[in-house]
Parts: structure tokens; sequence; C-alpha cells
């Protein structure tokens, strides 16, 4: 059993010295692997760094203890990846569709479907709206519900004198950003229909 | 109205599965008496799956910023070699 490399005080400085080793240690495998069936540079870029997303969701936010090295489980996504995507022409699925096969490979692979749904499009377009309405606000969900920061921490990054203060601020933006995903989702539902 | 923190908390915790059992049934009978709050607690999913999203987005925007570092500064030009390397064979 190995341990995971430590994201220490989980700032974002540190988290980009994590994935620039990362990056000089696995990525290169993920390059050989891509290279010799025929692949290009940018998708062996593109799944490895998918393949980082999953590993930073399931792994680093967590307490999870991987059973195999870093490594083993960054390349072993990497690699499920590349023959989702390439070998069995699923170009255009989520990511999470993709992934859905990973652990469960036998029973989740019927469910993979081929194009991208519009609601994920209008899920990234909301995205959009929300960061130009709010990058303060989008950062601090972030911290706690992506990250998954405790409220000290969150806290002490962005300046509050507690976590009480911190709870407050982080409702706040969240019932703001509630009502922007409310109103925009109508407006795209109207779109469709 | 304002909503208390409270009732934002007991919200979420039911949401995110962290709440007790006494606490699922008290938010289950108020989702019973306010056909409101049902809007409220769909919406609030979304938003969670919405800053998901945000999060991911972030963080494949720091990848492709480490990778540009990887790929044009001259302190890591061995780097980039061994890998272009492996394209050009």
């Amino acid at each position: 059993m190995m341990t995971k490399t430590p994201v220490n005080n989980r700032k974002t400085t540190a988290r980009e010295a994590l994935f620039i080793a990362l990056y000089q240690r696995i990525f290169p495998l993920v390059a050989r692997y891509v290279a010799k069936r025929g692949g290009h540079l940018d998708e062996a870029k593109d799944i490895f760094h998918d393949a980082l997303v999953i590993y930073y969701e399931k792994v680093l936010t967590t307490s999870l203890v991987l059973e195999h090295n870093e490594e083993a489980y960054v390349f072993g996504i990497a690699r499920h990846l590349w023959t989702k995507r390439y070998k069995e022409n699923l170009r255009y699925a989520s990511l999470d569709q993709l992934m859905a096969t990973f652990e469960d490979d036998e029973t989740a692979v019927d469910k993979v479907v081929v194009t991208q749904s519009e609601t994920a499009i209008a899920s990234q377009r909301i995205v959009h709206v929300l960061q130009a309405a709010g990058k303060k606000c989008m950062k601090l969900l972030m911290a706690f519900y992506y990250e998954k920061l405790e409220m000290g921490e969150v806290a002490s990054r962005f300046g509050f004198s507690g976590i009480r203060s911190a709870t407050v601020q982080k409702f706040k933006c969240l019932q703001k950003a509630r009502q922007v995903v409310k109103e925009r989702s109508l407006q795209y539902e109207d779109f469709v229909e | 109205m304002k909503t208390s923190l409270n009732e934002l908390q007991l919200m979420e915790d039911c949401l995110l599965q962290q709440a007790s059992g006494e606490q699922y049934m008290l938010f289950e009978a108020k989702l019973l008496l306010d056909p409101k709050l049902q809007d409220e607690v769909n919406w609030q999913y979304k938003t969670y799956h919405i800053i998901h999203e945000y999060g991911r987005q972030q963080i494949r925007h720091e990848l492709e910023q480490v990778h540009q570092l990887l790929f044009t500064t001259s302190v890591h030009q061995s780097f980039r070699k061994r890998i272009l390397g492996l394209f050009h064979k």
C-alpha cells in the first residue's frame, strides 16, 4: 500500500507544485502509451488532464487510501480513458460517462452514451455566467464543495474572522448562485423548447 | 422572508447526506408542509452540480497552465524533448 502525495495547506500554489510533480513523474508513461498506439501529443495531454481531474476528486480531496501507488492509479485511469475515447470511439462522451465504466466495467458499459447531452452543455453555459457574476463567491463555493476544505480552512483562506462568518457568507453565495442557476436554466429550457 | 442559518444548514446536511435520522425526518416533514421547499431542493441540487463543474474547469485551467510551463520554458527543455521524442519515432 502506497501513500498519495500530500497537498500541503491546499493553497493554489501548493496545488500547482503538486501538479508539476505529478506531470513530471506520470505524463511520460501516458505519452509513451499513447504514442505506441499511434496517438498524438494532444490526445495524450487530454486524457492525462482528465485522469488528474479524477485523481484530484477521488483521492486528493478525500481520505481514500490507495491500494496501489499514485503512478499506477493515474496511469490506470488514463489507459481506461484512452481505450474508451479513442479505441471504442466515444470521443464526445463526458468524463463522468466514461468513468462510469472504470470501476464497474462489466455492468455499466451500456450506460455510456456517444454524444454530450444538452444538459451538460447548458451546465457549462451557466458556469460561465456564474463566473462572470461573482468570481469570489464561486471560489469560496469551490473551496468548500469541490476541494472539500473544512470551514476553518475556508475562513483562513478567504480572510474571515471565524467559522461562523465564513459559513454565513458561504450560504449567501450558495443562495445567490442558486438564483442564477434557476433563472438561467429556465431561460435555456425556453430555448430548447 | 429570509431563511435562517439553521434551516439552510439542515437542508444542506440532508442533501449532502450528512444529517442524522432525526434530522431527515424533520426535513421530510417540512417538505410535506411546504411545496416551495421541494422546488428549492431541486435547484440546490442543480447548483451543487454546477459548482462541481466550475471546480473541474478551474482544475483543468491550472493543468493547462502547468502544461504550458513544462512545454514552453527553457528550464524544462529536457522534459519537453523527452516527450516530443516519443511522438517522432
